[in-house]
């Protein structure tokens, strides 16, 4: 049966002492040399990953192609195509009722184009202020709408066009 | 140890110390360099992108422009206010109605949230004529090329006459 003395005399014989003479040499020039290359070996090797690592980095990032966030221009075209198939269905009419060609409303005819779309809303209806007037103002009193009267019985209006 | 050994290892010492000073002064250097780097990408980035944003603005501009010539053609402008109003009077004389005009002003408009908005052209007329001339006369007001509306109007008539007079104001959204 192992006791402790027996446990005890192996760590013994295991971690012993040198009981020989001291080495008195304070310096081992191949020890010491063999340790300088290590250490300097380590350090290259080191430098050598991380500017490995640094210039792929920097690579990568002058390689990649930059990065642009496009804004897209706010364009209703849809809008603009709907307001002029209105106005020109009623200058067609304006026209046809007035019997002449209309100075109104007319450009030099170029092919449309469309371009893009955009769903940004904007203020179309407006109120007029009865206030101050400009040229050619002859009176800015009659600025309040005026209420059809009782007397227009019988009034068969015609439809609005469009 | 030596004296010759001593001097040997303060030679060593101080040459691994320039060295890896030297080194990290490298470093640092390359480390500045990147971060101006990426400065430079964003600024690339923002004036491409600028470049790219002007360029279809561009592009939008000459290729709206008839589009847009159209449209503005749909707003009166100060200097065809005249020209509208001898039209208009053409237009009463071919179509049967006499005309008196009312009232011309313009007036300075706001929209919904309260912001000046573009004057309008505030026609004020008076026609009377047969019942098929002023029906169609007051057509031709409703569809005069224009941003406009006809906010009201007044209609009498005498049927046995076959006289109609109607009294309606025109409102013309003028050019900005």
């Amino acid at each position: 049966m192992i006791e402790t003395k027996d446990i005890t005399k192996m760590v013994a014989h295991i971690v012993r002492r040198d009981n020989g003479i001291p080495d008195a040499n304070i310096m081992h020039p191949m020890r010491e040399w063999v340790l300088g290359l290590v250490v300097v070996l380590l350090l290259v090797i080191g430098g050598m990953i991380f500017n490995i690592m640094m210039y792929t980095s920097y690579h990568d990032a002058l390689t990649a192609p930059v990065a642009v966030v496009e804004t897209a221009v706010p364009y209703k075209s849809a809008q603009v195509s709907q307001a002029i198939t209105y106005y020109e269905a009623e200058r067609k009419v304006y026209e046809s009722i007035s019997g002449s060609r209309s100075v109104t409303g007319q450009v030099p005819g170029v092919a449309s184009t469309t371009i893009a779309t955009s769903t940004e809303a904007i203020p179309v209806d407006t109120q007029v202020v009865p206030t101050a007037s400009t040229t050619p103002a002859t009176s800015t009193e009659n600025t309040k709408p005026i209420v059809p009267t009782a007397s227009s019985t019988n009034a068969e209006l015609p439809q609005p066009a469009g | 140890m030596t004296k010759r050994t001593k001097t040997t290892f303060v030679i060593s010492v101080l040459y691994s110390i320039f060295f890896v000073l030297g080194l990290a002064v490298m470093v640092y250097v390359i480390t500045i360099q990147g971060a101006q780097l990426e400065v430079a990408k964003e600024s690339i980035a923002t004036r491409t992108a600028k470049n790219e944003a002007y360029k279809n603005i561009m592009q939008l501009l000459e290729t709206s422009a008839p589009n847009r010539a159209k449209i503005d053609s749909y707003f009166i402008s100060e200097k065809d206010t005249i020209g509208f109003m001898s039209e208009l009077e053409t237009a009463a004389n071919t179509i049967g109605v006499s005309l008196n005009t009312t009232d011309l002003s313009i007036v300075p408009a706001t929209n919904k949230a309260g912001v000046a908005a573009p004057a309008v052209l505030l026609i004020g007329v008076h026609f009377k004529g047969s019942e098929i001339a002023v029906k169609k006369y007051i057509q031709l007001l409703e569809n005069v090329p224009y941003r406009k509306s006809l906010p009201a109007f007044s209609v009498t008539s005498d049927t046995a006459a076959d006289v109609w007079e109607v009294t309606t104001s025109l409102h013309i959204t003028m050019k900005s």
